[in-house]
């Protein structure tokens, strides 16, 4: 079991803090390690289910949060759905991952207020650049 | 006689002319005619002047001379009066006259008088009635009707010959009195005619009345009875007219048309066989006053009842109809239990067909979702891995490469197994993201151009199942039909969702479903199995449109 939200410090004015959410502990720590050795960005929190995600973010107001779509109890979109309309976590941009993607999904997670939908297979150094890119508010859509 | 008397006398006898009903005549002792009216001269075509002093035989020819002459002696030698019928041909038409003769007495003289009366016109009343009669009789005989009328003050009854052969009495024998008809009819009917007969006669108003009687001979038929009271002077109803109707043929139908359809509807609404039987039983012996118990018997031996064997109380063409009742309720009670049994047997092979079909589809769900959290994430997750080692695998990139390759087939590998097994998509993107993926995997795979049309109030209904014909079907547009344009629409019609494949390919021949069943080829069939094991319908068959390709429709309730 993982802590329920990890909150992390931050290191300076140009870091930017994401929060992350799988509940593949091997994929989410393999993220979670890219994003921490990233000098830009680093991890305020985790979570491994929709619920765990929701007060995390509520919680750790992070500046980016990499959701992924299919989590046990509530999904990525959903929780995505519920920050838009509590308004509980406004600054947090929400990037959502998955394991199969398609045009559909996309165009949920657009309508559920997310800013990107990625594919797991995304390389690592593109998801850190999406994350990045996201927090600063310069991401457009991207469907791999 | 004076002399005024004998002017009249004389006045009255001219008066007598040829052509008139009434003649006289008036013999001497030698039987001469002494006196004759025109009318009677009339019978031997002479003039009554030419006949004067002239006896009978010579004034008539032949015979009829001689027997009335004969008439004239014998009162002149008995001195007694004599009444005859005269038949008589008189210018080629048949007359009769009524002839009276007798002694008559005048001056001292013994004379024969005549008076004679023509009758023709009373005889042929006489026969008119006779004739009207007869067809009277006929017509009550065809009509099966009698009447009577019926003498209040005297208790006198008058019956018409049809009228004792309904009552199967010998029309020799007098009529039978109230209480001898009231015998032969049964307990409840014989209330009933003693209260109209009574009401009639106080009120004086015409009645009807149906009741039945017991034959002599012990057959029991049904009348209908209609009255006619009539008044006498003193207001009191003295007379009765009547007729009775045989209507036992009649009432006999229209009962066994009540009890055959009153039965039809019965077995129609399932009942038991032996229920209806009984029911039939009671039904048919109430109609046609029949032995309960006989008719019991008799449909209780099905499915060929032998109602030669049962004559007790129930007659052959009563016997004949319980006997057909009981075959018809026979075969509708067996082609009843045996539709049951089929469609229970239907309904249950559907219902074990849908039953394996969702276990499976679970099956798949449960394979699929675990490949997808479990096997596809580590390998998505060792793809990071391996991008990591990248900028310290000096020298050996090619070899990292292979496994990022192979890391990706696997990948793409599991994913297709997936939709195959079950679209994990439909969780999260709901129908169009799910059927939009099988949609995409199966176009890619046989190389045509698929689009999918999904009304949003369709979808989230019967969503596993339209995945599931919709793969099956796009599966079979694959492999067989050669298509290049596909459509896949999900529209709701009604509560029911409706999904339609419609392809541009090579068209499907009626036959080949058979054919394919017949080769085990169970796609199909097991669409179709699932479609209506839960009420709903399954086609698969030329396009509506007319155009080349096949379009295959499911139906399924919400």
């Amino acid at each position: 079991m993982i802590p329920r939200v990890l909150n992390g410090q931050g290191t300076g004015a140009l870091t930017r803090r994401v929060f992350i959410a799988d509940d593949h502990d091997g994929y989410r720590s393999g993220v979670a390690r890219l994003v921490a050795e990233h000098p830009a960005l680093e991890v305020v929190g985790q979570a491994s289910d929709g619920e765990q995600a929701l007060a995390g973010i509520v919680a750790c107001q992070p500046d980016v949060a990499l959701l992924d779509v299919r989590m046990p109890g509530m999904n990525g979109i959903e929780v995505c759905r519920r920050l838009q309309a509590e308004g509980t976590a406004p600054h947090a941009r929400i990037v959502l991952i998955t394991g199969t993607p398609d045009p559909v999904l996309s165009m949920q997670a657009a309508e559920a207020g997310a800013v990107a939908l990625l594919g797991k297979e995304t390389p690592p150094n593109t998801i850190a650049a999406q994350l990045l890119a996201a927090a600063e508010g310069r991401v457009g859509w991207s469907v791999e | 006689m004076s002399a005024g008397s004998a002017d009249v006398a004389g006045a009255l006898l001219d008066a007598l002319r040829p052509g008139a009903a009434i003649g006289v005549a008036v013999h001497d002792e030698q039987l001469r005619m002494l006196l004759i009216s025109p009318s009677l001269a009339e019978l031997s075509g002479l003039a009554s002047d030419a006949q004067l002093g002239r006896r009978l035989t010579e004034a008539l020819p032949g015979e009829v001379g001689q027997v009335a002459e004969a008439s004239l002696r014998a009162v002149a030698a008995s001195r007694r009066p004599l009444l005859r019928l005269e038949p008589a041909v008189e210018a080629g038409r048949e007359r009769g006259w009524l002839i009276h003769v007798y002694p008559l007495e005048h001056a001292g003289r013994e004379l024969v008088a005549v008076i004679a009366l023509d009758v023709t016109e009373s005889r042929r009343a006489q026969e008119r009635l006779q004739r009207t009669r007869e067809r009277l009789d006929t017509a009550q005989r065809m009509a099966r009707i009698g009447s009577w009328s019926w003498d209040v003050a005297g208790d006198r009854w008058d019956w018409s010959e049809e009228l004792y052969r309904i009552a199967g009495l010998d029309p020799a024998g007098p009529p039978p009195d109230l209480a001898a008809l009231l015998q032969a009819t049964s307990a409840e009917d014989r209330e009933a005619i003693l209260a109209v007969t009574a009401r009639a006669l106080r009120d004086g108003n015409p009645y009807e009345i149906r009741f039945s009687v017991v034959t002599p001979d012990g057959r029991r038929r049904i009348l209908r009875g209609r009255g006619v009271p009539l008044r006498g002077e003193s207001g009191a109803v003295e007379r009765v007219h009547g007729f009775a109707q045989d209507v036992t043929e009649l009432a006999r139908a229209e009962s066994q048309q009540r009890a055959a359809a009153e039965l039809g509807r019965r077995a129609l609404a399932g009942v038991a066989f032996d229920v209806l039987a009984a029911e039939a039983a009671a039904a048919v012996a109430q109609e046609l006053g029949l032995d309960v118990a006989a008719a019991a018997r008799l449909l209780a031996e099905r499915p060929r009842p032998d109602h030669g064997a049962l004559r007790g109380g129930v007659g052959d063409e009563d016997a004949a109809f319980v006997a057909a009742v009981a075959n018809v309720l026979a075969s509708a009670s067996e082609r009843l239990r045996s539709e049951a049994e089929v469609a229970a047997q239907s309904e249950a092979r559907g219902r074990l067909v849908a039953l394996a079909l969702d276990a499976e589809d679970r099956a798949r769900r449960g394979i699929s979702e675990a490949l997808h959290d479990g096997p596809l994430q580590d390998l998505l997750a060792l793809g990071h891995d391996v991008a990591r080692l990248r900028p310290a695998a000096e020298g050996d990139e090619a070899h990292l490469e292979r496994v990022h390759d192979g890391l990706a087939r696997a990948i793409t590998q599991i994913r297709e197994v997936m939709l195959d097994l079950h679209p994990v998509q439909l969780q999260v993107g709901g129908l169009e993201s799910a059927l939009g993926a099988i949609c995409h995997q199966q176009a890619q795979a046989a190389g045509y151009s698929c689009h999918l049309e999904i009304e949003p109030a369709a979808a989230g209904r019967r969503d596993e199942l339209v995945l599931s014909l919709a793969r099956e079907l796009l599966r079979n547009v694959g492999k067989h039909a050669g298509a290049r344009d596909v459509r896949v629409r999900v529209t709701s019609e009604g509560a029911a969702v409706r999904l339609e494949v419609l392809d541009d390919g090579g068209g499907f021949p009626a036959d080949r479903l058979a054919d394919a069943l017949g080769r085990g080829h169970i796609g199909v069939a097991s669409s179709r199995e699932r479609a209506e094991a839960i009420g709903g319908s399954f086609r698969v068959g030329p396009r509506d449109d007319g155009r080349p390709g096949t379009q295959a429709v499911a139906l399924l309730p919400g």
